[in-house]
């Protein structure tokens, strides 16, 4: 009796204090609002590994010694639920400051303010450093190319963001077992090295009894090992037949049948490669995560692995035995094979992470701009690269010394495209899908696929162009009521300043130009 | 009932049965989040904050109703007429309530009134250019033609522009490229927006390309927008290319070459930095071929 009292009151004493502590959230809330006369800027991110969040806590404290007036509040949000979080902050009015750049080129017109013309001014935050009096943007390692391309064909040449970090992959070699294979522990500088020291395994395989495979993969790192090697095959053609030297808009040559995956000799060969390449990765790859990939290389089952700069500390710290880092080799111009229609080793295609936009509904844009210049200058770019462990994207900082050999090399050739995912959308991926087995699997059977693709080309293809002239269309009708909104926007409401109907015109014709190249390839107009 | 005694009954309920402290329990926490909900819920009935959030379709519903209890505010009519154009479901009833709206308003609105009723025609002409199938070609050109004709200083006049000739390259059969091509090359002096000049430099690019198969008139229109201020870094890459292929190779080069300098950390800079100089090469052994020393 006694027991079950107190179980009762210390349940109410329990839920007396969740109902304070409810009102105190709430009450704080506001009176914090009310009566902080600071300017707050809220940072959103999903870069939530170690070191990160540190990274941020340090730059947003000395940013805040240099302006008193201001208060930064970071927000990290799990990369699993942004996605869902971001769409409700931006939908409902709500959303932080800065956040990730996310979503569709659409979405991204529509909520994040475009900083293009700032970029182009030198960052003052540079001042007395290396990089003092370099426009803004070609602070970046790719002057934000990356980013303006993803926007290309929504606002082209607009820039909505910066990004702070780049990745790269590269191929781990157990050495212990290099030496014991090849009796020495020199690196495959090309690929035909690449090759055949593969082919040493096997042989080892063969004479030693073992089960060693020479590259352990999954399917994510697989797709990097073919975009690298098998992408050396198109570096040629590119340059040919491409003025912009990217694998964009050969839907027309494709669907006329100018190029064939049986008849052009470049697509021939580079189905020929990814066959040969396929057969060097841990059998049935693609139904690997890199976790088992990993685990295969950890437990000495392969000689080499091909894995992200972020797998470096597992991989290279936690071992008993030596690991080696290089560069995926591509194959060289005297390859006899594969040397014709490469221009070689090329520039690596940096992959990035964490790039940052300035939310249009911002009451604070000019502070969120300045916090952004504050971050991507060169000693907090060098500062938050040591922290986090990353390669920071502004040139001359200096690389942390662990990730040294993770640099990405952006000397070098065009990398080039792969044939089997450089098309369409839905359609023609899943009929390349459906048949990419006969050129990765075990037993393959390349002018099989190539045929089979080759003779169902064309209708997928028309598929995925009705589904591109619909979106661009629907995109193209919305802009009309965008337009017109932010052209009658009232001036003396608080938001004016946040409208741009010429922006959203650009836009507009960006989607039109598509949906109408799109619309005369499916009905051309008549007489 | 004083508070003593109320407190002393709530007491007695709760220690005798557990299942009254879970419903007061419920209750309290209920009123909480409720406080917590009422304190971050403003209500918002100001449809141009939506517009600045993209939630059109909420906008459109409250442009709606203060545009039915304002009848002469024009800017809240306009502005339920072009929101319809954007409300989910998108509907053809929404397009037809919207056209005839803006029909009205043309109707109503003076020739001298210079910011609303130029928009007026240029939705008129969207909707038949782009909302309505089949294309309502003639009335869409012809509400272009009157917002270019009745106001052609003004800054929707650009965008009539491009609109007129995106219209007549969407109409027009392969055998009339032509004309459409002149048509655009003739307007061009008359658009004053840099990036609608761009557009139909671009737009008169492709179809010489494309439909045309000429690559001087092409090439020529690319250095026409490099020279209006394009910021598209890859239009010297687009020259280089023509260049190449029309045997410019000096051209050719120097385009190259300006890829590179300025986009020096671009993944395609090595290689247009490669192919500048193999071209400035050819270029002088060709020159060297032609123009043989004299004895």
């Amino acid at each position: 009796m006694i027991s079950e009292k107190l179980r009762n009151r210390i349940g109410l004493v329990a839920l007396a204090l969740a109902l304070l502590a409810s009102f105190g959230t709430v009450a704080t809330r506001n009176v914090q609002s009310l009566t902080n006369d600071k300017i707050e800027i809220r940072v959103a991110h999903s870069e939530l590994h170690t070191g990160m969040r540190e990274a941020f806590e340090a730059a947003i404290v000395a940013y805040e010694a240099l302006h008193p007036e201001v208060r930064i509040v970071q927000v990290s949000v799990p990369s699993r639920i942004y996605p869902a979080w971001s769409r409700t902050q931006l939908v409902s009015g709500t959303a932080p400051d800065i956040m990730p750049l996310a979503g569709t080129d659409i979405e991204i017109v529509q909520f994040f303010q475009p900083i293009t013309t700032l970029t182009s001014a030198p960052n003052p935050y540079n001042e007395g450093t290396p990089l003092e009096g370099v426009a803004w943007r070609d602070t970046f390692f790719d002057g934000l190319s990356g980013l303006s391309d993803s926007m290309r064909w929504t606002a082209p040449n607009e820039i909505f963001g910066v990004i702070l970090q780049t990745t790269s992959m590269r191929l781990y070699i157990n050495r212990d077992l290099l030496l014991e294979i090849t009796g020495t522990d020199a690196l495959p500088r090309s690929y035909a090295e690449l090759h055949a020291l593969a082919e040493k395994v096997r042989a080892y395989n063969q004479s030693h009894g073992a089960h060693l495979i020479p590259i352990a993969s999954c399917k994510a790192y697989a797709e990097y090992i073919f975009d690298r090697i098998v992408g050396s095959q198109m570096q040629r053609f590119l340059v040919d037949y491409s003025f912009h030297m990217k694998s964009w808009g050969f839907y027309r040559p494709m669907y006329d049948g100018k190029y064939s995956y049986s008849k052009t000799p470049e697509f021939v060969s580079s189905l020929e490669l990814m066959s040969e390449v396929a057969q060097m990765l841990s059998p049935g790859f693609q139904q690997f995560a890199p976790e088992d990939a990993i685990a295969t290389y950890l437990q000495q089952r392969s000689l080499m692995l091909v894995a992200g700069s972020w797998d470096y500390a597992v991989l290279v710290d936690q071992v008993s035995f030596e690991t080696e880092v290089t560069p995926l080799p591509m194959p060289t111009t005297d390859d006899p094979k594969y040397g014709k229609f490469t221009l070689g080793q090329a520039a690596e295609d940096v992959r990035t992470t964490a790039a940052l936009g300035i939310v249009r509904t911002s009451p604070n844009t000019e502070i969120a701009i300045d916090f952004l210049k504050f971050l991507t200058s060169h000693p907090v770019a060098t500062q938050f690269s040591e922290m986090s462990q990353r390669i920071s994207t502004i040139i001359d900082v200096p690389v942390p010394d662990a990730l040294k050999k993770m640099a990405p090399q952006i000397e070098g050739e065009i990398p080039g495209f792969r044939v089997d995912n450089f098309l369409g959308n839905n359609n023609v991926r899943n009929l390349i899908q459906r048949h990419i087995h006969k050129v990765i699997g075990p037993s393959p059977d390349i002018s099989g696929f190539a045929e089979t693709i080759d003779a169902e080309l064309a209708p997928n293809i028309r598929e995925d162009l009705k589904y591109y002239h619909r979106y661009d269309r629907l995109n193209t009708q919305r802009f009309d009521a965008t337009i017109a909104l932010h052209y009658i926007f009232p001036e003396e409401h608080e938001q004016a300043a946040r409208t741009n109907w010429q922006l959203h015109t650009e836009a507009q014709h960006g989607s039109q130009s598509r949906y109408i190249e799109y619309q005369h390839y499916l009905e051309p107009p008549g007489e | 009932m004083s508070l003593p005694r109320f407190a002393l009954r709530l007491r007695a309920l709760t220690t005798r049965s557990p299942i009254w402290l879970t419903a007061f329990g419920l209750a309290f926490l209920g009123l909480s989040n409720f406080c917590a909900f009422a304190a971050n819920t403003r209500p918002n009935d100001d449809p141009w904050l939506d517009v600045i959030n993209t939630r059109y379709t909420a906008a459109s519903h409250k442009f709606e109703k203060l545009a039915k209890a304002s009848p002469d505010d024009t800017r809240l009519t306009l502005a339920y007429a072009a929101s319809l154009l954007t409300r989910d479901p998108m509907t053809r009833a929404n397009v037809r309530t919207s056209r005839s709206i803006l029909i009205d308003l043309l109707s109503k609105l003076p020739v001298s009134e210079t910011h609303y009723r130029p928009l007026v025609l240029l939705l008129l002409g969207r909707i038949d250019h782009d909302h309505i199938e089949p294309v309502q070609f003639e009335s869409s050109r012809a509400f272009y033609e009157q917002l270019l004709r009745e106001y052609p200083q003004h800054p929707l006049a650009d965008q009539a522009a491009v609109q007129l000739h995106l219209l007549i390259y969407l109409q027009s059969p392969e055998s009339r490229s032509g004309e459409v091509v002149s048509q655009i090359e003739a307007t061009l002096p008359t658009v004053s927006n840099k990036s609608h000049r761009l557009r139909l430099l671009g737009l008169a690019t492709r179809i010489y390309l494309d439909r045309l198969k000429d690559k001087s008139a092409a090439l020529s229109h690319l250095i026409a927008a490099q020279e209006e201020g394009s910021d598209d870094k890859s239009l010297d890459l687009h020259i280089a290319y023509l260049a190449r292929q029309l045997g410019r190779l000096e051209l050719a080069a120097k385009h190259y070459r300006a890829f590179y300098e300025s986009s020096p950390r671009d993944n395609r800079a090595y290689t247009a930095r490669r192919l500048a100089q193999e071209l400035e090469e050819a270029s002088k052994m060709s020159t060297a071929v032609a123009k043989p020393t004299q004895p």
